[in-house]
């Protein structure tokens, strides 16, 4: 009797437990209700019924003691532990011992909290409302303004997201997710609101958590129907809410005379018209009509007769029912069911909106901007950023002395680094929609290979600067193309190699360290790294592949014309595609890195800066101008040992940098003016890299590193090579930026410096 | 009740935080640090020590009972006071938080003075 034992110990646990607890100690209830349950799955059959009764009582009294459902805690604890003594003592019961069975039987008729439990389960919520739950006092609602207010912008945005939400479930009714998405907000609305003393807000977010609640655990199923209620159950949150606003801002105490009745009765109906059978779709039955009104679609359906209609038509004109929509009198009267009416106004307003307005629209508080002008305005707030810092520069010295000024400077800076966030947030859009387009080609391309692959999207919320939306787009078909028809293998193969049938790519948006990284991740074949090398090598990119880490090998895909692929399919392998998201890549100013292991798998990361209008850099002087180097291009900077300047034959000069050897780009050579220092040792080298090639640019002295406005440069400047655009530095002079790729075929057609090593 | 423990409160609604935490400052707390959801609890458990957790039930990425599971789970991290706050109606599902080894347990809405008598218990 092993188990008997276990049980024994357990018991005896308990019972210590019982004697040093308080009876409000929940860890402690918890742990004897841990106890309780697994006693109770030792002893399943081995005990006489009346010794598991009064465990699983006893357990019952636990979990009252927790929800605190108890009057006397200090009697029930006792009552707890006499029970477990009890048990401890009965532990050897057989259902031939009378005298046990009995001690058990009346004690489980005296004891006054096990008769309770039976019917505990309903008697919760009531209980919670009378006993623990404690209403805070009413209020007005000015006390709360600054909690209240972010209350109302963080619903709003709750509510914008439900209601995309539940178009997506309109279009997937099968979708639980969705529906336990819908809910979650719909439950902090409650909770919060609750807490604010909202209690309109409370009451119908409420009800709708509650039908949405039926919904996700399949009690009734997702009807479009149900759809239109919870949108317009939005409506009327948002209006309670506007309401609120209202009143805060105004001071208005009495809050609008909003009759939620009509609409928690339609709640309240959805449960039992569910029920109903709803295949019957009356739709295709009803004759076509003009759709501009409710009522007369419901006379057309039949559902309502003419008589009433007029009934209630009078009675919104005649005051006793105004304001309210005419199916909600049709409801309240009952000449119609809450089913019908709402299948009316759907079809009214279908019949309102032509189905290509219908998607896409943005409503309520958006409006659209064209995007000029938001580019405009971002230039705009950049000149006044920069100028700002021009003039804290200026008055920095009169500032030092004069305190006013100099907080008032603080609060410019503050206003106007806000304004540059606010006006950069304008133009950012979430990734969703360019991911989204992924979804109809990954299944195009894997029904045309016949593979099995399956789209993962993360992050899709992560916001891209609108310009650079268009831009990445190309390369990331490029890239998923690549990872579904080179990538992921054929399901036989898969299975052979002891991988799931169905392949996964997953597509992954972030933030991080200043920078928006777009993941391609598939869990395919992986580069295979002696198949690129001895690609590489018959197409003449490289001599031989003995010096090369892995970065440089996966690099190599990047080469136009250059792909592994043993046959070219009519969708990629042709050779085109990575190096055109190298190009794009280089243009964004980002950065592309691939990270592959044989067989398992390849990621490719994209690193773009969050915005184009603005860019990090290095600002350094050469000769009497200041140049910006963008930050990403930089490697390092470092003032060279003269032992380390060479000069080689054929290859023009050299630096040497912990053992390898950079060509030297002197700026002063290529734009052609008089530098103060000409030997590196004296001055300063900056060690660009762009498109896997890395130089040494030699320039006076580092001046610092700042975040400037791009300028594009007149169109007389524009074909200059080796310049990206201006920019109006902190000093209020104008910078050069250098266009790191531009400076480097610059400098090897001048034969000034060669080839990289 | 020491003033200096760190609190971690961690609920998906910023307003709620905001609730909490003033409350909580009423009460006399300074150190309160915040998590958006369990997931990110659990990563700002992993990298400082935290002596306090109340956290909301209904979360997106990680709910506050995986998360109080997590934490009951991890020998690092099993004895900090984990205070639920809850407006689930269920009983079921507060005795799943008990038998997951929670502290203690608000349910939503709550006044300070609720809280303040809970944490009391909770710190002894």
């Amino acid at each position: 009797m092993e188990n008997r034992d276990q049980v024994q110990t357990i018991l005896d646990e308990s019972a210590l437990c019982v004697v040093t607890m308080e009876p409000d100690d929940i860890q402690a209830l918890g742990s004897i209700l841990n106890n309780f349950d697994t006693v109770n799955q030792l002893v399943r059959d081995q005990m006489p019924k009346p010794w598991i009764a009064l465990s699983s009582g006893l357990k019952g009294i636990a979990e009252q003691m927790a929800l605190f459902e108890v009057e006397d805690p200090d009697k029930a604890l006792e009552e707890l532990g006499k029970g477990i003594s009890l048990l401890q003592e009965t532990r050897c019961i057989t259902s031939e011992d009378s005298s046990d069975l009995k001690r058990l039987q009346s004690f489980l008729v005296e004891c006054p909290y096990l008769n309770f439990c039976s019917d505990g389960a309903d008697s919760w919520p009531k209980n919670l409302e009378q006993s623990t739950r404690v209403q805070p006092a009413p209020q007005d609602l000015s006390q709360d303004r600054e909690l209240i207010e972010s209350f109302i912008q963080e619903s709003l945005e709750h509510l914008g997201t439900i209601e995309i939400h539940v178009l997506e479930l309109e279009k997937d009714p099968d979708n639980l997710q969705l529906v336990d998405a819908i809910f979650r907000p719909f439950h902090t609305i409650k909770g919060v609101s609750g807490f604010l003393n909202l209690m309109e807000i409370n009451k119908l977010a409420h009800q709708i958590e509650t039908v949405l609640d039926d919904a996700r655990s399949k009690k009734i199923p997702v009807s479009p129907n149900l759809v239109d209620i919870v949108l317009d159950g939005v409506d009327l949150v948002i209006r309670l809410i506007d309401d609120i606003r209202e009143r805060i801002n105004t001071g208005r105490c009495e809050p609008e005379i909003l009759n939620l009745e009509p609409f928690l009765e339609r709640l309240r109906a959805i449960a039992e018209v569910q029920e109903e059978d709803l295949s019957g779709e009356i739709e295709t039955s009803v004759p076509e009509c003009d759709g501009n009104d409710v009522g007369e679609i419901l006379v057309k359906t039949g559902v309502v007769q003419a008589e009433d209609l007029q009934m209630a038509l009078e009675k919104q004109a005649s005051g006793e029912s105004a304001g309210k929509r005419i199916g909600e009198i049709l409801i309240s009267e009952k000449k119609a069911k809450a089913k019908d009416v709402a299948q009316a106004l759907r079809k009214q307003k279908s019949a309102r909106q032509p189905p290509a307005a219908a998607g896409g629209d943005g409503t309520g508080g958006f409006i659209k901007v064209d995007t000029l002008k938001l580019d405009n305005m971002v230039d705009m707030v950049g000149e006044l950023v920069i100028n700002e810092a021009v003039i804290k520069q200026r008055l920095a010295m009169v500032a030092g002395k004069d305190r006013d000024l100099a907080g008032d400077l603080a609060q410019l800076s503050r206003i106007t680094s806000e304004i540059q966030r606010l006006s950069m947030s304008m133009r950012m859009i979430p990734m969703k929609s360019t991911f989204q387009k992924m979804i109809r080609l990954v299944r195009d391309l894997s029904n045309k290979a016949g593979k099995k692959v399956k789209l993962q999207m993360m992050g899709e919320d992560t916001e891209i600067d609108r310009n650079m939306v268009d831009m990445i787009y190309d390369p990331l078909v490029h890239m998923v193309r690549n990872s579904a028809d080179h990538g992921i293998e054929k399901p036989e193969d898969r299975l052979a190699a002891g991988k799931p049938e169905t392949g996964t790519i997953i597509l992954n948006a972030f933030h991080k360290g200043g920078n928006m990284i777009i993941e391609v991740t598939d869990d395919g074949l992986g580069l295979d790294k002696k198949a690129l090398v001895a690609k590489a090598i018959e197409k003449g990119v490289i001599q031989s592949g003995d010096s090369m880490n892995d970065q440089d090998i996966f690099g190599l895909i990047f080469h136009p014309g250059f792909s592994t692929a043993k046959k070219v399919t009519d969708v990629s392998g042709r050779g085109v595609g990575m190096d055109v998201v190298k190009g794009v890549l280089d243009k964004l100013r980002g950065k592309v890195e691939v990270m592959s292991r044989m067989g398992e798998g390849t990621t490719i990361l994209l690193k773009l800066p969050l915005t184009l209008a603005v860019i990090d850099g290095i600002i350094v002087k050469a000769g009497e101008q200041s140049y910006v180097v963008p930050t990403v291009s930089v490697l390092e900077s470092i003032r060279p040992n003269k032992d380390d300047c060479h000069t080689v034959a054929n290859k023009g000069e050299m630096i040497k940098i912990r053992g390898n050897l950079y060509p030297l780009v002197r700026l002063h050579d290529l734009f052609d003016f008089a530098p103060n220092t000409r030997n590196p040792w004296d001055a300063i080298v900056v060690i660009a890299e762009s498109e896997g090639k890395q130089k040494c640019i030699l320039v006076d002295e580092i001046l610092g590193k700042q975040e400037v406005v791009i300028k594009s440069l007149s169109a007389m400047l524009k074909n200059v090579v080796g310049l990206a655009g201006g920019a109006i530095l902190a000093n209020g002079r104008v910078g050069m930026i250098l266009d790191v790729s531009g400076i480097f075929s610059l400098a090897e057609t001048q034969g000034g410096a060669g080839q990289a090593p | 009740m020491d003033p200096n423990l760190k609190v971690l409160v961690v609920d998906d609604f910023a307003t709620m935080r905001r609730i909490v935490k003033n409350i909580l400052k009423d009460i006399g707390f300074t150190n309160i640090a915040e998590a958006e959801d369990g997931a990110v609890a659990l990563k700002h458990l992993q990298t400082g020590p935290v002596d306090l957790i109340i956290c909301d039930w209904n979360m997106p990425n990680m709910s506050g009972l995986d998360l109080l599971k997590a934490v009951r789970a991890d020998d690092k991290l099993k004895a900090i006071p984990f205070v639920m706050v809850t407006a689930e109606a269920q009983k079921t599902r507060v005795v799943e938080a008990v038998q997951a080894g929670v502290s203690n347990y608000i349910v939503k809405p709550f006044t300070a003075d609720a809280v303040k008598e809970k944490l009391k218990k909770v710190l002894g």
